[in-house]
């Protein structure tokens, strides 16, 4: 898809708008995008797991978001838009990359130290992808957090559950959604390289330290700074020359909304395309299409009553999306090379137009102009049907359901590569140019085997009742229960999937959740997951996940019912046990191997001959990870405008895998299997406070805070014996940085003479200086001790201000993090290292007259293996806090656009990621510390309702 | 009825899709069945356990042993190897902790010999053909030879664990992680040595004295010989004769022999006789010394074991001096060791001696300018610039800290740029090991008889070397000195002088002693002048002369008992 027909799509959206007869919308008079105040507390019908609950009704933990609210973030990667807005959700961001820009989700912190830590992600109720969708069709996220909610997902709710619920159909005339948001990308702090005098002048100091002669004369010198000899003495800034200042984003968006009482439906049509950062590459030539992403989504949610008992509902989802890299070098190389190629190596272009280059050093503009392009297509279809019937026959308020799932995600690749010839100069006798070739020009050829696949297909069965007994205002009783079965198997395969790998996923299991509610006081509630996985040893295939909670509504107790103070107050607590079978380890390792090992050679000719031996011993009694989760919440509102929530909650992981290195002696020879033996304690704590104007006021406005906070702690990882104690990982969280720790840069030979002895290389004044933890006055490996955090912080923080008044709205979401560091590393920090070059964080180096106030080890043209080693010298405090998203609109007034027939129109701009308040000294992002960049995202945009 | 239709419907679906059972639908690897019934899986496990021998090539975190020892200093102060000589190894942080590795060998070994007889040799069994006849026969007289192998190299294991930790559990039974381990003990020294050379009796007794080409390097009887020689040789000498050093240890049954020293002396002689006696080998000591270690040696008819390799490069890219290619030093040989090589007319070399020091390397053993790269002597197309200042030489990062290079073992050829390799094997077992083996044993046994000074004087004027023969009338003592420094310069950096000097009992003398090497300036005429320096010092403390057990299997296994003094 060319971006000409993109747009051209945009435009028969927007023409589709015009066939439409529109039916006056009831009671809408604003963008259903602008919410100031909360959804209602108590009757909103809140998403739980396989089912949804009256938000008084629940007494478990979970916390949610409107889709509404994901559309202030202008990004084309749904998960880009959590930042901030469940508590509960630590987001992690990484590259900037368009289509390669998921963030990391984790749920109420990190909660086992093996692998498997991701979130359950359900979309409708199924296991599928979920960051191709777009916010428009997207109902609510809401974030299952506790046992009692997550106890139904048994063997998979130990890491929380995301339920997200896409639109559905309504019993009301259509409502047609219009809206169309246009604008541009910026790197959010480029690296800022040292230019080429500057380089070469430190370059020579690093030679100087080193004890060699100096590399550039004073004639290079003045050639660097005044530029006179452009392609014996280049000055290039690669990052300048590969990258655009900004690039565009665009999306449009058409949804009709509407049904009677025996259709209802939800109808999206949705393209969005966001373009990287790259030189307009594809302009120049065309076989290079670089770095551009660009995805259409189609959705359609019918519900039909068939009969008066039996009804179905069809949810349809499906995406395209188109990727374009350049090909040959991948994001993480040009970016390397871009960090790393010093400013004087070689120009862009040589004085005959070709293109720079040495026989070591590739020209990162030509290797995307040149290389041709690795393009993808991704297909995603989210597909289910159910079936409903009423039983009310049987029991009133009993019905039966059964639904089957199918959930695809394919992606091909179109790998279409080429080489080019680039030219290193020399200066002939005669002062002439001398050229020397480096490959060669070569034309297109192309690679279409790859592919990746994830595929799934899910039977459900359910038997839900609901009924009330008892007058409204009297004893009254709620109940409610479901009963399902479950049987899903997957399928998630790529070109580097091994036979064992490939072979499906499975689970197979019953659940059950009964509700009772009291004269809407008192709640008790019992949840249950009984469930089994192919990747268990028959014999221990199922366990059984129970879950109880209960909760009182205080508020409603005659002593608080006329209650000004206290309108609203619920506790609630929960306690269960809930299981995680990503577990690590390799598939089936229940069963006893014997792999093929080293080889041994034999005979005359030395020929190989295969060795094969036992593998590491079988974990015959292989278990999943379990977890006990407890949870106390309140929900307090004063006044009816002050809201209060807060909930803590303590889990204790066990049964995480590792290796019995401390119970089993080496000498039974085999290596050992993972056991059942972890246990990882985390317990942490969400709170929201919420101050609202008057919903009658002229001025509405909302302001909430929210913080959320986990601290895990390893009570058990069978760590094998260490020589001191500083080295256990165990009592530590989990992803401890361990490393030396600085103690600042040495000022003399005396104090070098006076210190422990640093083995890595010998020092020299100005070299950092590290603690010798152990006292035997060598500073080696084993001083590496615990220093800083982990990248996971512990607590997140967010300010979410919204104001509406008379057409005007704004709305804001800082986003902040602490209890986390981050590590200035890789070639933009370390001048000089690995061929690199320098950045100016470099100019603050320790040399002898500076060394007072020096920041910088001395420089080192040469690998310094004492300076650049992972110490806490490099590393800072990880807290920030950025603007993730503004959004100001202007709602035109209704008697205006009621004359074209519109019953609302908004127009709004809107910022994305726009600015950090961090301790990056102003070098990186603080999340983002390499590679593609994080992005910034201005954009203005319109939204029209018929 | 409709309903009831719906019902049924739905209960029916929910019934089918129940039947997805959680069986995984294909087995992916080898199962345990198939390993022992195929005979080609049971030959691949046969020579899995070769591949436990260690490589001495880089063996502790990318040093030789050597480096450990009085023969050289390892140029990388972060190689682990420095512990050994900075006294900072310890039951927990030993940087030659191969206890697991052997360990693994053992339990191959067992299990190889528990399930190679279930080969399932049916199809050719049955097969009344004579060609399927022969198969197999032969197969089966395969499987047969193949148990000895395993038996000899888990014999070859065990004596690699004593000679580090002295009595070592000897486990017959294949144990899995849920097992009791507590009553698991150390067998005694005594049951230890008793065991290993009745294993390589049998082994001798079964394995063959050659091989057809495409088996060359498979266990041969004399390999099993010689296993038992070095082992009684162990066996007769002071460190396990003797628990003096040891400070009232508590179990002196582990670390140490009772009774009759002498007969050992003479078993030890004897079994060094029998390798060197036996028929059809063909062994005889190579013509070419500095061949021994390079590439192909392992067809010379003076190897007699030999851990084999793919064609490899890291040892050249770690040794090389520094100067060159790729080079990084590594190994660098010790001015020890340079110093107890004899002058070339078999007389002591002195510093104190004006006409020796000026001239160091002139007039010498020729096997120092074989195994040792000297300062000024061409080396890959150029002269090696040891000196301060020189290419090779102080001032470079990373270069020799004792004035020399590793000659013995690199591949001189190499174009590290280019990627070359060469094919190189360890050798474990080779003939003039043997001929110092039984001259040293018959020293003590019987000294004084001809036997003794006619095969050091073999391994001394042999075609290469040619030494002057050790002059006649030697007292024991002095016999017995000449016989341990012929065996410090013929058998060095093969990682025997660790062992040899604690197995003397002469640890704080050699591993404690300074580690020296040479300052080498040029003068302004281009000749040099050498300066014995000292390059490191050196921890040896008693406990030493035995490995600690590892402090994990002391915890993990409460009824083993930790070595004396640590």
């Amino acid at each position: 898809m060319n971006i000409k027909n993109y747009h051209s799509l945009g435009v028969l959206l927007l023409l589709g708008i015009g066939g439409n007869p529109t039916a006056k919308a009831q009671g809408i008079g604003k963008d259903s995008s602008v919410q100031v105040m909360p959804m209602s507390r108590q009757s909103y019908q809140t998403p739980i797991g396989y089912g949804t609950q009256p938000a008084w009704k629940i007494s478990s933990a979970l916390s949610t978001v409107s889709g509404a609210d994901l559309q202030k973030n202008f990004t084309a990667n749904l998960a880009s838009a959590f930042y901030g807005r469940l508590p509960g959700l630590t987001v992690l961001q990484n590259s900037g990359e368009p289509g390669a820009d998921s963030p990391g989700l984790i749920g109420r912190g990190i909660n086992t130290f093996g692998p498997g830590r991701n979130l359950l992600v359900m979309v409708d109720g199924y296991e599928s992808s979920y960051e191709q969708l777009t916010p428009d069709e997207i109902e609510s996220v809401s974030l299952l957090k506790d046992a009692s909610a997550t106890a139904i997902y048994g063997l998979r709710g130990a890491n929380g559950v995301l339920l997200i619920t896409t639109k559905r159909g309504t019993a009301s005339p259509l409502i047609v959604n219009f809206s169309t948001q246009q604008g541009f990308h910026t790197a959010y702090r480029s690296p800022q390289f040292l230019g080429s005098f500057d380089y070469a002048n430190l370059y020579n100091e690093g030679l100087k330290n080193d004890g060699k002669a100096p590399l550039y004369t004073p004639a290079d010198l003045a050639a660097y700074q005044d530029g006179s000899d452009p392609f014996f003495h280049p000055d290039v800034n690669w990052y300048d020359a590969v990258l655009k200042k900004t690039a565009p984003i665009s999306n449009y968006n058409l949804n009709f909304r509407g049904g009677n009482s025996s259709v209802r439906y939800f109808v999206l049509l949705n393209a969005i395309q966001s373009n990287g950062l790259y030189k307009n590459a594809g302009d120049m030539n065309d076989e290079s299409i670089n770095s551009r992403y660009s995805r259409f989504n189609f959705r359609s949610n019918v519900d039909i009553n068939l009969t008066k008992r039996l009804s179905a509902s069809l949810t349809l989802g499906g995406s395209v999306e188109d990727k374009a890299n350049p090909a040959g070098i991948t994001t993480g190389g040009i970016f390397n090379s871009l960090a790393t190629l010093p400013p004087n190596a070689f120009p862009i272009y040589n004085k005959n137009g070709s293109f720079g280059g040495t026989s070591a050093l590739s020209n990162p503009l030509a290797n995307l102009l040149q290389t041709g392009s690795y393009t993808t297509n991704g297909r995603t279809l989210q597909s289910t049907l159910r079936l409903t019937e009423q039983l009310d026959f049987l029991a009133q308020g009993l019905s039966a359901s059964v639904a089957v799932s199918f959930n695809n995600f394919f992606r091909s690749y179109s790998n279409k590569t080429k080489q080019y010839e680039r030219f290193s100069t020399t200066k002939g006798i005669a002062g002439d140019t001398v050229y020397t070739r480096f490959g060669q020009n070569t034309s297109l050829v192309g690679n279409e085997s790859e592919s990746d696949q994830y595929r799934n297909v899910v039977f459900q069965g359910f038997l839900n009742y609901d009924r009330t007994f008892g007058k409204p205002n009297a004893a009254r009783h709620d109940v409610s229960a479901v009963l399902m079965y479950n049987s899903d198997s997957y399928t998630n395969t790529d070109n580097s999937t091994t036979a064992i790998q490939s072979l499906p996923y499975k689970h197979v299991g019953v659940g059950g959740r009964v509700t009772y509610a009291n004269s809407s006081k008192y709640i008790g509630e019992f949840s249950f997951g009984y469930m089994g996985s192919e990747a268990f040893p028959k014999s221990r295939r199922y366990g059984f996940f129970p879950a109880a909670s209960v909760g009182w509504i205080a508020s409603n107790e005659g002593f608080l019912k006329d209650n000004t103070t206290i309108t609203y107050l619920k506790l609630r607590g929960s306690y269960g046990l809930v299981g995680n079978d990503q577990i690590g380890g390799s598939r089936f390792m229940f069963e006893q191997r014997y792999p093929y090992g080293a080889s041994y050679f034999l005979g005359t000719t030395n020929a190989q001959v295969f060795g094969l031996a036992e593998g590491a011993a079988a974990s015959t009694d292989l278990r999943w990870e379990s977890e006990k989760k407890l949870n106390i919440g309140v929900e307090l509102t004063l006044a009816k405008r002050l809201d209060i929530s807060l909930d803590i909650f303590s889990h204790n992981r066990y049964d995480i895998l590792a290796a019995p290195n401390r119970t089993v002696p080496q000498y039974i020879g085999v290596t050992l299997p993972l056991l059942n033996q972890g246990k990882v304690r985390n317990n942490g704590f969400e709170a929201t406070i919420r101050y609202g104007s008057k919903s009658t006021a002229q001025l509405q406005y909302s302001v909430e805070a929210s913080g959320w906070y986990a601290q895990n702690e390893i009570v058990d990882n069978a760590e094998a014996i260490r020589l001191y104690d500083y080295q256990y990982t165990t009592g530590r969280p989990i992803g401890q940085p361990f490393g030396l720790e600085a103690l600042g840069l040495f000022r003399d030979q005396a104090e070098i003479a006076a210190s422990p002895r640093q083995i890595f290389t010998p020092v020299q004044p100005g070299d950092i200086k590290y603690k010798d933890q152990n006292g035997d006055g060598i500073i080696d490996q084993n001083d590496s001790a615990p220093i800083g955090k982990t990248g996971v912080p512990t607590l997140t923080v967010s300010l979410h201000p919204r104001l509406q008044y008379r057409g005007f709205d704004l709305d804001l979401l800082f986003q902040g993090v602490t209890g986390t560091t981050a590590y200035f590393g890789g070639s933009y920090f370390h001048a000089f290292q690995n061929n690199g070059k320098a950045s100016p964080i470099a100019l603050d180096r320790w040399t002898t007259e500076t060394a007072a106030t020096a920041t910088y080890p001395r420089l080192s043209a040469s690998n310094n293996l004492n300076n650049y080693r992972f110490s806490s010298f490099w590393q800072r405090d990880g807290s920030f806090v950025k603007l993730r998203s503004l959004e100001l609109g202007y709602t035109l007034p209704t008697q205006l656009v009621e004359k074209v027939r519109l019953t609302t129109a908004r127009v709004f701009v809107n910022g994305t990621n726009l600015f950090s308040l961090d301790r990056m000294e102003g070098y990186i992002d603080p999340e983002v510390g390499s590679g593609y960049p994080a992005l910034r995202t201005v954009s203005a945009g319109i939204r029209l309702q018929f | 009825m409709k309903r009831i239709f719906y019902i049924v419907a739905m209960a029916a679906a929910a019934g089918l899709s129940s039947c997805e059972d959680l069986e995984r639908e294909l087995v992916t690897d080898i199962t345990q069945q198939q390993v022992n019934t195929s005979y080609t899986f049971t030959l691949n496990r046969i020579t899995s356990l070769y591949t436990d021998i260690p490589a001495g090539y880089l063996q502790i975190d990318g040093a030789m042993t050597a480096s450990a020892t009085d023969e050289a200093e390892h140029t990388l102060e972060t190689s682990n190897v420095q512990k050994f000589n900075n006294g900072s190894w310890n039951a927990i942080d030993n940087p030659e902790n191969l206890w697991a590795n052997f360990y693994r060998g053992i339990r191959k070994a067992n299990q190889f010999l528990a399930e190679s007889d279930r080969v399932d040799l049916d199809q050719f069994k049955l097969d009344p053909t004579p060609s399927a006849q022969t198969v197999y026969l032969t197969r089966l007289a395969e499987i047969k030879r193949w148990k000895y192998e395993a038996r000899f190299l888990r014999a070859y294991f065990y004596f690699e664990l004593v000679k580090r930790y002295g009595g070592v559990p000897i486990l017959t039974k294949i144990y899995s992680v849920d097992d009791n381990f507590a009553d698991v003990k150390r067998n005694t020294l005594a049951q230890c040595m008793q065991y290993i050379t009745a294993e390589c009796d049998s082994a001798a007794g079964n394995l063959p004295v050659t091989y057809v080409a495409t088996d060359l390097g498979r266990a041969t009887r004399g390999a099993a010989l010689s296993l038992k020689s070095r082992v009684l040789l162990y066996a007769a000498s002071d460190l396990f004769n003797t628990t003096a050093w040891a400070g009232g240890y508590a179990n002196p049954e582990l670390i140490a022999l009772t009774g009759d020293r002498q007969a050992r002396w003479k078993a030890a002689a004897d079994a060094a006789k029998a390798v060197i006696d036996l028929a059809g080998t063909g062994y005889v000591l190579n013509t070419n010394y500095r061949n021994l270690f390079i590439t192909n040696s392992y067809t010379l008819p003076e190897v007699i074991f030999t851990r084999r390799n793919a064609a490899d490069n890291t040892f050249e890219r770690a040794n090389y001096p520094i100067g060159y290619d790729l080079g990084n030093s590594g190994t660098t040989p010790s001015q020890n060791l340079v110093d107890a090589h004899e002058m070339a007319n078999g007389t002591r070399f002195d510093w104190n001696n004006p006409v020796h020091a000026a001239a160091p390397y002139a007039n010498r053993d020729p096997r120092l300018g074989l195994n040792i790269i000297l300062n000024n002597t061409p080396y890959k197309g150029r002269n090696v610039e040891s000196f301060t200042g020189g290419r090779d030489g102080k001032g470079i990062v990373n270069a020799t800290k004792t004035g020399y290079y590793l000659k013995k073992h690199a591949n001189e050829n190499l174009n590290l740029l280019l990627g070359n390799t060469s094919v190189k094997s360890w050798n474990l077992f080779r003939l003039a090991e043997i001929f110092l083996n039984y001259a040293e044993a018959l020293n003590e046994a019987t000294p004084g008889v001809a036997d003794i000074k006619t095969f050091v004087d073999r391994v001394r004027t042999r075609t290469g070397v040619a030494l002057p023969a050790l002059p006649a009338g030697l007292s024991q003592a002095e016999m017995r000195e000449r016989i341990r420094n012929e065996r410090r310069i013929e058998l060095a950096f093969e990682d025997h002088r660790g062992w040899d000097v604690r197995r003397w009992q002469q640890g704080p003398q050699f591993l404690g002693a300074p580690l020296m090497g040479v300052d080498i300036v040029r003068n302004a005429d281009g000749t040099f002048k050498y300066t014995p320096v000292e390059v490191e010092k050196r921890v040896f403390e008693p406990k030493m002369y035995l490995y600690p057990i590892p402090q994990g299997e002391l915890n993990a296994s409460k009824g083993l008992v930790q070595n004396p003094g640590w």
